[in-house]
């Protein structure tokens, strides 16, 4: 299932070069007290009980159909959690922990209005954080991290197949852009459009379920229970799911509007969620998910050709 | 005509068949003088998980509810969820053990062990 597209700009260039993005209005949470594992294994897709110290690992918060609430990156500290979550979803997060939390000691900080974040990805994002101090030596996992300073926290969390960090510091403590250029809102999008990352609340909303946004590297099938995992079994089991998350190639800086339907032979078999020029990021029928087919995309009244790309992770393979 | 005599609403039930096995349970346990908590954790593929455990004392805010002998311990935010509920006991060979007759829950997952509201 690899995409046979020749490389998008922005990765090519990334991979040797560096740039920055302002991740501080994404969500921060801490997440403490002796049950905190043990409750946000039961709340989410993943084996968090295998996680240690300095490890770090995503899982789907779902509702009890199975449909997607956030994508947490769960990271173990000595004595906590810190949990990010997408930006503006931390209240609807630390609301969901503490409904859940009965008799468990379990606490939630939120800390995303007293911390700031910035994400340094690219080819040099390493040597530069270690360099300044930020890193005491590369991390080689995804998701693992490191706290040279008890105010810093530095993560490692690849953006696709691009070395990436995110340095997570006090409000008042100014991250360095090292002369980088920043990323904006569009550019980081046209990025996570080219890795096939699915984004809150595009592709990643309580109408969907984790299989449909090729999420699958993120659940666990033998963890046991958790909530939504009957349903999430069930449509993997039986290959019930009916949709898929795709990436559309169109035309030289042509670009399809979110929600534009997808159509082939005159019927509506998909719709596009995130877009950049050129590229989108759509969910599209089983049936019609084959990479390098030729679709339709009605956008604004116009009608655009587009390529579709298979750009399910490995686990899909099974 | 008999009359069947209903459970109150504001409370939990435990049936007398669900009480002697809950006893004979604590004896095989070694704890013949313990309480049972009844209680509710997130969790489950439904959304909330039923807890049973036998316990010496109730927690400070624990609701307790006496009955056939059997003392239970329920937490107060538990009690939100299981309030009206019924512990009875289904035996032999195709029993499932101690059920839930919750009024409560909307669902129920496969196995019967979670529930949503």
């Amino acid at each position: 299932m690899t995409t046979t597209a020749a490389p998008p700009t922005l990765t090519s260039r990334l991979r040797t070069e560096t740039a920055t993005f302002d991740m501080s209005r994404y969500g921060r949470l801490i997440v403490s007290g002796s049950d905190a594992i043990d409750l946000l294994n039961r709340l989410s897709t993943n084996d968090l009980e295998q996680l240690e110290p300095g490890q770090g690992m995503s899982s789907v918060l779902t509702t009890n159909k199975g449909r997607i609430i956030d994508l947490l990156h769960v990271l173990r500290n000595s004595n906590d959690l810190l949990v990010l979550t997408s930006p503006g979803t931390q209240q609807r997060v630390a609301e969901w922990i503490d409904f859940y939390t009965f008799i468990e000691d379990v606490s939630v900080e939120d800390i995303t209005e007293t911390t700031s974040e910035r994400l340094y990805v690219g080819g040099d994002a390493a040597n530069l954080l270690t360099a300044s101090g930020y890193l005491p030596t590369p991390l080689n996992a995804d998701l693992s991290h490191a706290r040279p300073e008890d105010e810093v926290t530095v993560i490692r969390s690849d953006i696709g197949e691009l070395p990436a960090y995110r340095v997570i510091v006090p409000a008042d403590h100014p991250l360095p852009d090292f002369g980088l250029s920043a990323l904006d809102d569009d550019r980081f999008r046209a990025l996570r459009i080219e890795q096939a990352i699915a984004a809150y609340p595009a592709e990643m909303n309580e109408g969907r379920n984790p299989l449909e946004a090729n999420l699958k590297p993120h659940i666990s099938f033998n963890k046991g229970c958790y909530i939504g995992q009957e349903v999430v079994a069930r449509l993997n089991t039986y290959d019930r799911v009916q949709r898929f998350m795709c990436r559309l190639e169109l035309d030289d800086g042509l670009a399809a509007e979110p929600g534009s339907s997808i159509i082939v032979d005159g019927s509506e078999v998909g719709e596009v969620t995130s877009s950049a020029p050129s590229m989108a990021l759509a969910f599209l029928r089983k049936r019609f998910y084959q990479d390098g087919a030729t679709v339709e995309v009605e956008s604004n009244g116009e009608t655009l050709s587009a390529i579709v790309r298979d750009v399910r992770p490995p686990e899909y393979n099974d | 005509m008999t009359t069947k005599t209903m459970p109150s609403p504001l409370t939990i039930n435990i049936s007398e068949e669900a009480a002697d096995h809950v006893r004979v349970f604590a004896q095989q346990s070694g704890k013949p003088d313990s309480n049972l908590r009844v209680a509710v954790k997130g969790g489950g593929c439904a959304g909330m998980t039923y807890v049973l455990d036998l316990i010496d004392e109730p927690r400070e805010d624990d609701k307790v509810i006496e009955e056939h002998g059997m003392r239970l311990f329920v937490d107060r935010k538990s009690y939100i969820f299981l309030a009206g509920t019924i512990l009875e006991y289904s035996g032999g060979l195709n029993g499932k053990g101690f059920v839930f007759n919750n009024p409560n829950a909307k669902t129920t997952c496969g196995c019967g062990t979670s529930f949503s509201v």
